[in-house]
């Protein structure tokens, strides 16, 4: 009976440490137990040190949870029904000569794709980008781990949730017809920044990451030998208790690294880069090299504006990287123009340039990519964003310029507590374009008309009063700053710079001034009465999708407008009638005495000035504009 | 049996009956707080940030319940096993102290804490969880006294 009982005992252990043995080691295993079987997209794998952010929750609940709740983390996903937000109704649609259907089986996504002459052919869709603005899908192309994009995007936009053609929601030439299928657009240019831990490639499109968004390891490093050293609790004891605890492993914390080392984490992404030679051959070898806390400098050139103050320099950018490269990214004097790129805006600011680290501009200066424990502000407001608490407010300058904080009215020059005492406003006006709208430029800079003139870029004086003349503007600056006023021809002293910009600019232009008709600080200043014709042609008339949608957007935000029918990609034909019914819209509607000037090129009696409104339109600047966000 | 036997045995299992009643009094009434601080969305118990704290304290419940049972049946247990001074002077306060440190270890280990890691309460629990241990070995081996001549009769002592 006790042999019995101790033989019972001792079976009774060794089964349940073998249990405990194998769920360590389950635990240990990749974050989705089936990923190795999965052989039509990339996947996530364990390797080079990488340990994905399901590792890192237990320890950090909360920077898990809020870097969770973040749309960094989304930036890619599996299509799986929690991430996918577009609605697969199973409708057809068609796109420059080839039908899509786009439809659901439970839990499965699917695209079905019919070619002139050929069978219909149907994809599963396996992947998403983004989640926020808009979502973007990925099929699988049945060449091993190659995706290819379909060519419609579902916006998801207050008021506007719907399927779009991918094209449509960027401002490119819409004469150039993009690669729809773009089959192996990301296995080789967005997993870059779409991923986290690509590892090296072992067969071409064989794509492997270790997560898939942008998770933890992507800013903070690969963690493995950070969870190992951290395994005994004694160490993350002496840690909690302030004690150094002797971690040399190279994970790092970007709010504790010198801060233009800090600031280079998110500049691995937020750029324009171009990887060094050397370091391309390493990368398809070994994955990719730059690792948080390491300078950036070492594996990426960033193709800043010092690279391109020459006419040489720029010759040679042009030649390497192609001949629109510049103006697709770039505003003339080489500020960065496109949104997504604010590391190259903070390089090239004051604030970042000097030698004082105690002083130095970073990203979080301003940003943070843990909501606050306790904060009160909603998840929805901060991951907006992810600006600090207090960072929506000049405490994100006077941080810094303290000085000026018993002083703003004075040195603003406008009411203590208004939009034009925000600095932000003056310093960070919206002339980076992406997502549809007006982005604040990330280069601290000084407001200029002479930078108008010369570059095209709208001054952050005349984008907010957008009912005044760059000769306005010009006076103030030099009344209250001493800035010499620029040469101006005769329409820049006599009409509103936004009218022009809106009617004769490019589509850029177009774009950004069409959106500040619909950004509220500008509109309160500006009154909105005598903005409906100015964007009217653009709904009717643009070229550019993109244009069209910031016009209507911007139109319904004007009272007597808000109900308007349109669709901004409806055929040209059916576009027509809208020029007519917004100027009798317009004209039904009162505008105000503040409004009847010539600078807005409306007469005495509230009527338009027909004649200098056509010869605007007439002059408008066709050339190209490909904005490459 | 002796008269002084049957009275310690007595006490022993007055003891844990007395200490069984009262610890799941005290530990369902914890239980009801943690549902009353759900019912009520207190962040202090829900937020997200502190999942450390739910966790703990949702442990220190369930264990302390659970060991409060463990009592009454232990309290049964001696009432039914012969005289045992082992079981008596060995099981018996390390049962209860078990039974104090594991739920307070858990408790103070979600009062204050570091992230994903509790307190450091916490350094209770394996003290207390030894203590359980050798409860249940003194207990286990106690029960070879069963079916022997004279033992396990069941007499309480009443």
């Amino acid at each position: 009976m006790k042999k019995q009982t101790t033989l019972f005992t001792l079976l009774t252990l060794g089964l349940l440490a073998m249990v405990a043995v194998r769920a360590m080691t389950f635990l240990d295993g990749p974050a989705r137990p089936d990923e190795a079987l999965v052989e039509n997209r990339p996947i996530e794998v364990r390797e080079k040190g990488y340990v994905s952010s399901k590792t890192c929750e237990s320890c950090h609940p909360h920077e898990h949870a809020t870097w969770h709740s973040s749309y960094h983390r989304t930036m890619t996903q599996v299509a799986t029904p929690e991430a996918v937000i577009g609605d697969f109704d199973g409708k057809l649609r068609s796109c420059r000569g080839k039908d899509y259907r786009l439809g659901r089986d439970g839990d499965d996504f699917w695209v079905e794709i019919t070619e002139p002459g050929k069978k219909p052919e149907k994809q599963d869709i396996v992947m998403t980008t983004g989640s926020h603005h808009m979502q973007a899908y990925w099929f699988a192309s049945g060449d091993r781990r190659k995706v290819g994009l379909i060519p419609w995007v579902y916006l998801n936009l207050e008021n506007n949730k719907r399927w779009v053609e991918e094209y449509a929601t960027f401002l490119h030439d819409p004469q150039a017809l993009p690669h729809y299928r773009a089959e192996g657009k990301w296995n080789k240019f967005c997993r870059q920044c779409h991923a986290t831990g690509v590892q090296p490639f072992q067969e071409k499109m064989d794509t492997r990451l270790a997560e898939l968004g942008i998770a933890c390891e992507a800013c903070h490093g690969p963690a493995e030998e950070h969870v190992r050293f951290y395994g005994d609790p004694a160490r993350r004891y002496s840690r909690h208790l302030g004690e150094e605890a002797g971690d040399t492993t190279p994970i790092i914390n970007p709010a504790r690294v010198p801060p233009k080392k800090a600031s280079q984490v998110c500049g691995q992404c937020h750029s324009i880069l171009e990887t060094l030679l050397d370091e391309h051959k390493k990368e398809l070898e070994g994955g990719f090299t730059y690792r948080p806390g390491k300078d950036l400098a070492e594996t990426r050139l960033v193709i800043s504006s010092e690279d391109m103050d020459t006419r040489e320099k720029k010759t040679a950018i042009l030649k390497k990287m192609g001949r629109n490269f510049i103006d697709d990214r770039y505003w003339a004097d080489g500020m960065i123009r496109i949104a997504g790129r604010e590391y190259n805006g903070l390089v090239d600011s004051p604030c970042y340039k000097h030698d004082d680290p105690e002083r130095t501009l970073t990203c979080m200066s301003c940003h943070t990519m843990h909501k606050r424990e306790g904060s009160a502000e909603s998840i929805n407001k901060w991951r907006d964003d992810q600006l600090g608490e207090g960072m929506r407010s000049n405490r994100a300058c006077l941080q810094c310029h303290e000085e000026l904080g018993e002083k703003l009215a004075g040195h603003t020059h406008h009411l203590a507590g208004s939009s034009g005492s925000l600095c932000y406003n003056c310093h960070m006006p919206h002339t980076t374009y992406g997502l549809l709208k007006g982005i604040r430029s990330h280069t601290i800079s000084v407001p200029s008309v002479q930078e108008s003139l010369q570059t095209g870029r709208p001054n952050a004086c005349n984008a907010c009063h957008l009912d005044k003349t760059l000769q306005w503007s010009a006076g103030h600056l030099q009344d209250w700053y001493g800035i010499k006023a620029p040469e101006l021809k005769p329409e820049e002293k006599s009409i509103a710079a936004s009218i022009l910009w809106i009617l004769r600019g490019d589509a850029g232009q177009r774009a950004l001034m069409a959106w500040a008709m619909g950004w509220e600080p500008a509109q309160e200043i500006s009154r909105t009465d005598w903005m409906a014709p100015f964007l009217a042609p653009l709904m009717q008339q643009d070229p550019y999708p993109a244009v069209r949608y910031i016009a209507q957007h911007s139109l319904r935000t004007i009272p007597g407008f808000r109900g308007i029918e349109y669709d901004y990609m409806a055929h040209p034909n059916q576009r027509l009638a809208i020029l007519g019914e917004i100027h009798d819209r317009w004209r039904r509607g009162k505008v105000q005495p503040a409004s009847r000037k010539g600078a807005l090129l409306i007469d005495a009696s509230g009527n338009l000035a027909q004649n200098v409104w056509q010869a605007l339109l007439q002059a408008r600047n066709n050339r190209r504009v490909n904005l490459e966000e | 049996m002796s008269q002084k036997g049957t009275a310690g045995k007595t006490r022993i299992v007055h003891r844990h009956l007395r200490f069984g009643w009262w610890s799941l009094l005290c530990f369902l009434s914890l239980g009801i707080a943690l549902e009353t601080m759900h019912g009520f969305k207190l962040g202090y118990y829900l937020d997200t940030n502190n999942e450390t704290r739910r966790l703990m304290w949702t442990l220190a419940h369930t264990h302390g319940t659970l060991l409060a049972i463990v009592h009454l049946v232990f309290a049964a247990t001696v009432r039914i096993l012969p005289e045992n001074p082992k079981l008596q002077k060995l099981a018996s306060p390390c049962l209860c102290g078990a039974s104090v440190l594991m739920p307070s270890g858990f408790f103070l280990g979600g009062l204050w804490f570091y992230g994903g890691d509790p307190g450091l309460g916490i350094l209770l629990l394996p003290v207390g969880a030894i203590l359980l241990l050798l409860a249940v070995l003194q207990t286990v081996l106690a029960l070879k006294q069963l079916g022997e001549p004279g033992g396990g009769d069941g007499d309480g002592g009443e």
